[in-house]
């Protein structure tokens, strides 16, 4: 049975690691998009006016 | 041309996380278990791929390098950031799960074989690499020296392979999982089955990266735009 | 009016920093006596005892790389923290030369004070741990030479990395160990090699050869990215 316990932990240790990495992606994606989206309009409103 | 990406991408995932459903079926209810090592063998079909996948990392990241010192564009740097990334958290993985499987099957936890070391020693250039990029005073200056970086650690790693391999001269080769005897029926296809599906999910999560490279920077492109104008 | 040649800038680059080395010398004294220091602290240790009792060829060979690691990692830095100090490095830059021939001239620079302290290193390390040194010198020399070359190509590139970013020797360490640790193994099992007495033999000249198409490639990577080193 105590080598069921090294085969649970490897596995954990590889899902945790996937998952964070993936949910972390995934996070900051949403997050960056937002922000991007918002830079993006002021960066048209500062430059709309302008004439050239 | 961004909604077909994006569409490549959930079906990306969709494949991906299928491949990996079948996978850990085969590993755990198909292939048959291993008379000498038991349960703990099972690792065997998760940790290798990993460790395949990081060397591909690597090659993506020594393209993505010459890439961007050749080309300039910033795309090549994302890239080679992505596979630098993955290719760390692949490696990390690696580290982890072979002194776990070794442990029950060989009863040592380390031992300095090509392998081994070589995926360490990777480990630590691979760091390095992160550690030059943030250290960097601007995404350039960064962007430039990581990919030196890349570059010579790019090409070291087979190097490193085959001078920790000669320097271990006769000594039994201890990791040979189906070295010269062919594996069993149900563990070969389980295995191949694995390296495909990590293949999916090294692609997919490389390509995640690589989007959120991409959104960084057109945010930092807008934000200098912003304070200059 | 043309640019000097590929041969005269790095010579000209070489002299400059060897003349103030030179002057000072500063950064080759300090590397001696740090390397003399580590050396004590392996004795401690190891004790001369052992090396005595396992033969000189088990102990000595990776006591005296380890020292020449360390040793070689703080006189390349030095050399470069000083171009970043009088921020020589961006005068070079904008001259018009082969980028190339700035890494070349920086290089033999090295070469030459990481000869000397290999030299003086090895001397000492007859000393200490009590082995002959004429009697191995010529084959000794040549694999110096050979995997010196090796380190300090890599050490002067990642150095000029490290000097970059503001950064000092613990990055360069970090970055450089693990990429010339082909060259390291080598180098202990050539010397071991030496030492036993029997000469290189098959599988020492094999390691001897090995390191030369090393310091080959690295040679031309190097010289290939150097100059996006030295951008502003």
């Amino acid at each position: 049975m105590k080598n069921y316990a090294f085969l649970f932990w490897a596995y954990t240790v590889i899902w945790l690691g996937l998952a964070a990495f993936l949910l972390g992606s995934l996070i900051r994606i949403r997050r960056l998009g937002e922000r991007l989206a918002r830079v993006e309009r002021e960066l048209a409103r500062s430059e709309g006016p302008r004439a050239d | 041309m961004a909604r077909m990406w994006d569409r490549m991408l959930y079906a990306l995932w969709g494949v991906a996380t299928l491949a990996i459903g079948i996978a850990i079926y085969l590993v755990f209810l198909h292939a048959p278990e291993e008379r000498v090592m038991g349960p703990p063998q099972r690792i065997f079909y998760f940790h290798v791929p990993i460790a395949m996948m990081t060397f591909l990392a690597v090659f993506v990241l020594l393209v993505g390098s010459l890439g961007y010192l050749w080309t300039r564009q910033r795309a090549w740097d994302d890239l080679a950031r992505a596979a630098s990334e993955v290719g760390l958290l692949f490696c990390t993985l690696v580290l982890i799960t072979g002194p776990i499987w070794a442990k029950p099957a060989w009863g040592v936890w380390w031992t300095w074989e090509a392998r081994l070391t070589t995926t360490l020693l990777l480990w630590l250039l691979l760091v390095g690499g992160q550690m030059v990029r943030s250290y960097a005073t601007n995404r350039d200056q960064g962007a430039r020296l990581a990919a030196v970086v890349g570059i010579v650690a790019a090409l070291d790693v087979p190097i490193v392979y085959k001078a920790v391999d000669w320097w271990r001269g006769q000594h039994p080769v201890l990791f040979r999982p189906g070295a010269g005897r062919a594996l069993a029926p149900g563990m070969s296809e389980t295995f191949s089955f694995c390296i495909w599906a990590f293949a999916l999910l090294f692609a997919l999560l490389l390509a995640l990266r690589f989007r959120l490279a991409r959104i960084e920077d057109r945010t930092l492109d807008c934000v200098e735009r912003l304070s200059a104008g | 009016m043309s640019a000097p040649g590929f041969g005269r800038a790095t010579y000209e680059v070489a002299a400059k920093d060897l003349r103030l080395e030179w002057r000072t010398f500063e950064s080759l004294s300090s590397a001696i006596v740090f390397s003399l220091i580590v050396l004590v602290l392996f004795s401690f240790a190891f004790g001369f005892s052992a090396a005595r009792e396992f033969g000189v060829d088990r102990i000595v060979p990776g006591v005296v790389w380890t020292v020449l690691a360390f040793a070689t990692v703080v006189t390349v830095a030095r050399s470069m923290e000083l171009e970043r100090r009088r921020d020589t490095l961006t005068a070079l830059f904008l001259a018009p030369v082969d980028r190339g021939a700035l890494f070349a001239g920086k290089l033999v620079a090295n070469l030459v004070k990481i000869g000397l302290l290999h030299g003086t290193v090895v001397a000492l390390a007859a000393l200490f741990f009590d082995f002959d040194l004429l009697e191995v010198a010529a084959p000794l020399a040549l694999v110096l030479a050979v995997h010196a070359l090796g380190l300090t190509e890599l050490g002067t590139l990642f150095a000029a990395i490290a000097t970059r970013v503001g950064r000092g020797e613990a990055l360069l360490a970090t970055l450089l160990f693990p990429a010339s640790a082909p060259v390291f193994v080598s180098a202990v099992k050539c010397t071991a090699a030496v030492l036993s007495g029997r000469g290189l033999g098959d599988e020492g000249r094999t390691w001897l050869l090995a390191t030369v198409g090393f310091d080959v490639l690295y040679f031309l990577v190097a010289l290939g990215t150097f100059e996006f080193v030295l951008e502003e």
